[in-house]
């Protein structure tokens, strides 16, 4: 079990970040969606060990989330949203720093703050201050910072902002490496569906601090068998009709029609009540919901 | 790139335990200051004053052991008592050279550390370091402590540093165990004193560090604190002391000129005689000075010795009042000195060698007043250096004060320097 928090509740004064929240996310890849202010964040700092839950247990990595707040920060690593830079250092001295204040020795730390930096692919730039990089190198920065003492659990959150097309690509690569070739879970938080379709194999979603819904990715976007989005050319009202006399039922959706079939039956059904009718059917095909469609779904219910 | 590029490795090397995790924050704090020219030179600047003292101590060794040149310089410095039994004065003669090194001391290190405090917690606020900080497995305690630690090894590379190497040079050229046993109370003094500049000043700095995120404006306020303060204290202390010594005076004198009215030729402004200035007469046919000359002559003299003796009145009065004078209170600089006088003992210093000075005026005073030579009057007092040269009001009042202001740094650095348990 990666991590198991059971009945979590957080305020902040009148605000309520986490609410009753239990959730179990087991070893991988798991993604952390919602939309703003639905306690994604919150769920991180509770995880690090950083924030004070007013209720609940939970453990992390096997580790209590009340009792042993260092252990987890020493096995953890974080890469947060913000833009935050140790001031005054090389690139290379940046990452060698955190190393130390995980408790590495300051040689160790130099050598794997070279390998980390040669990983994410900041070259020469290294040598220069930090507080020259640009917003993708900075990114790229904070990400060797976050796995410079090869943590067991690496969280992200949102770490692809505000960087250009090619760098998203390369950091949600470097996401996928680590989480799917080296063996590293991995929370990856973000507003950015596909970001997180192209990364976890697990989603969590979260709205009003509560748990909207979660489950493996593949499984949520699998065809559903008896639902089909069908396109008629005529008039849509007496195949409606038809339908539902044999206990179908269909709604508008977009340019189609979104239909559910009754217990038992093919689409063949569809071609029979168009043939009796007359009608042409333009466009058939199951339905599929994208990641879109269940995020839409969980945060609009 | 590298040659052969492996992609990401794991580590499997050790980390070290909590309890130490500040070392780091304070090992990359001093790295990053040593980067600074500015602070090297004052580094070497603040070694001037430990030139000094290894000097003094170095002298006092050879005059230990009555080496010649030593005598023949110290004699004219120094009483004979001195000269002739140096080892009865060892522990004196030390602890007033290392008071006068830490007096040295606190303004070089009242200066490092406008030097090198301000940055410390304001430029990790302005690019928002504290995330990263406290999202690895290190308390807020560990931040401060470390920061704390920047400014602990640079005052302990400018005041613990040199005052134990001079120490032990002095012991060296001592060539007898003896001193330790009467000076080794300066050795954990001066180490203790060191904490107490290092804590009190450090803290001080941090709490003004983490109000601004602009490291100037901190250096002016701590500048503005220190060195304001300073110059406040010791305006008032300087104003009372004018104002209370003008009064002594010019009622002493007014009444002294009711009784001896001054003769026709010296008229008297405010306390002051205004007279026309004859010069000595060069006609040999007449030497002889008129009465009237005489008078004057006799009157000015009267005048003088009692301006003396009002003036000597006025300064034991501002002295008596040196145990209840609140003033030096004010000043930051001045309650870290008192407490460095206090841990060294500086007033029992004085007070031993106040005592060498004051018995031979004892002794040919009456004497020396008696031939008309002005030597002070009043009965012996063996204080009358450690009245002068050491503060005289409780060392509580300054360790309250700087109590006082370390505990609303503490409350200034807890409200500033938040833990991420928060909203945005």
């Amino acid at each position: 079990m990666l991590f198991r928090l059971s009945h979590i509740t957080k305020t902040y004064g009148p605000v309520t970040a986490l609410r009753r929240l239990t959730v179990e996310a087991a070893p991988g890849a798991v993604g952390l969606l919602g939309p703003n202010g639905a306690g994604k964040t919150t769920l991180i700092r509770t995880l690090l060990g950083l924030i004070s839950i007013d209720s609940g247990t939970g453990e992390i990595l096997g580790l209590d989330i009340r009792a042993r707040r260092l252990d987890i920060r020493q096995q953890v690593g974080f890469m947060p949203e913000d833009e935050c830079l140790f001031p005054a250092v090389p690139g290379v001295g940046f990452v060698s720093y955190a190393g130390e204040l995980c408790g590495m020795a300051s040689a160790d730390a130099m050598q794997r703050a070279h390998e980390v930096l040669n990983y994410v692919g900041l070259d020469e730039a290294r040598y220069r201050p930090v507080e020259s990089y640009s917003t993708g190198m900075k990114q790229r920065l904070k990400l060797a910072a976050a796995i410079v003492h090869d943590p067991k659990l690496l969280i992200l959150d949102e770490p692809t902002n505000g960087m250009d097309p090619a760098g998203r690509q390369e950091m949600i690569e470097l996401a996928r490496d680590l989480s799917h070739g080296k063996g590293m879970s991995l929370i990856f938080s973000s507003h950015l569906l596909p970001d997180v379709e192209a990364v976890c194999d697990h989603v969590l979603v979260l709205g009003r601090g509560e748990l909207l819904a979660q489950g493996n990715i593949q499984e949520m976007k699998q065809a559903h068998p008896r639902t089909f989005d069908v396109r008629l050319k005529g008039n849509t009202e007496p195949f409606l009709a038809r339908l539902r006399a044999v206990g179908g039922d269909a709604k508008p959706h977009e340019d189609t029609l979104r239909v559910q079939l009754p217990e038992g039956q093919t689409p063949d059904l569809l071609w029979r009540i168009a043939a009796d009718l007359g009608e042409q059917i333009r466009y058939l095909r199951p339905h599929r919901s994208s990641l879109e469609d269940v995020f839409l779904e969980a945060v609009g219910g | 790139m590298p040659i052969f590029d492996q992609g990401y490795q794991h580590w499997q090397g050790r980390l070290s335990g909590h309890g130490w995790r500040w070392l780091a924050v304070a090992r990359h704090g001093v790295k990053a200051q040593l980067r600074s020219w500015f602070v090297r030179v004052l580094l070497l600047v603040a070694w001037l004053p430990a030139i000094a003292l290894v000097t003094t101590l170095t002298m006092w060794g050879l005059l230990e052991q009555q080496a010649e040149s030593v005598i023949a310089f110290l004699q004219r410095l120094l009483p004979p008592e001195v000269i002739a039994q140096p080892r009865d004065y060892r522990a004196a003669v030390w602890t007033i050279a290392y008071s006068y090194f830490f007096k040295a001391e606190l303004v070089c290190s009242l200066f490092l550390v406008l030097i090198v405090g301000p940055n410390l917690v304001s430029r990790d606020l302005r690019f928002n370091a504290l995330p990263l900080y406290f999202s690895r497995p290190l308390r807020r305690v560990d931040y401060f402590l470390g920061k704390l630690g920047v400014i602990g090894f640079y005052l302990a590379a400018t005041v613990v540093v040199p005052a134990v190497g001079a120490y032990l040079l002095g012991l060296a050229f001592s060539l007898d165990l003896g001193v330790v046993r009467d000076t080794h109370h300066l050795l954990w003094a001066g180490v203790l004193y060191g904490l107490v500049i290092t804590v009190c000043s450090g803290t001080l700095m941090l709490a003004l560090s983490s109000l601004s995120r602009r490291s100037i404006y901190v250096g002016l306020a701590w500048a503005g604190l220190v060195f304001l303060t300073h110059m406040l204290s010791s305006a008032l202390i300087g104003i009372r002391g004018d104002t209370e010594r003008r009064a002594i005076m010019q009622d002493g004198i007014e009444k002294w000129v009711r009784d001896n009215p001054p003769p026709p030729s010296v008229e008297m402004r405010g306390s002051y005689p205004i007279y026309r200035y004859s010069p000595p007469r060069q006609d040999k046919k007449d030497p002889q000075q008129t009465p009237e000359e005489k008078a004057k002559e006799r009157w000015l003299r009267d005048w003088s010795a009692e301006n003396r003796e009002l003036y000597t009145r006025a300064e034991a009065a501002r002295l008596a009042q040196g145990p209840t004078d609140w003033r030096p209170v004010l000043s930051y600089a001045y309650n870290l000195d008192r407490l460095g006088d206090w841990l060294l003992d500086t007033d029992a210093a004085w007070v031993l060698l106040g005592r060498t000075v004051e018995r031979p005026r004892q002794m040919v005073g009456p004497m020396a007043r008696s031939q008309g030579v002005p030597v002070p009057g009043g009965p012996p007092n063996d204080r009358m250096l450690a009245d002068r040269m050491v503060w005289q009001f409780p060392w509580y009042w300054s360790a309250g004060a700087l109590a006082g202001v370390w505990l609303l740094s503490v409350f200034v650095l807890s409200r500033r320097v938040k833990s991420l348990d928060r909203l945005k």
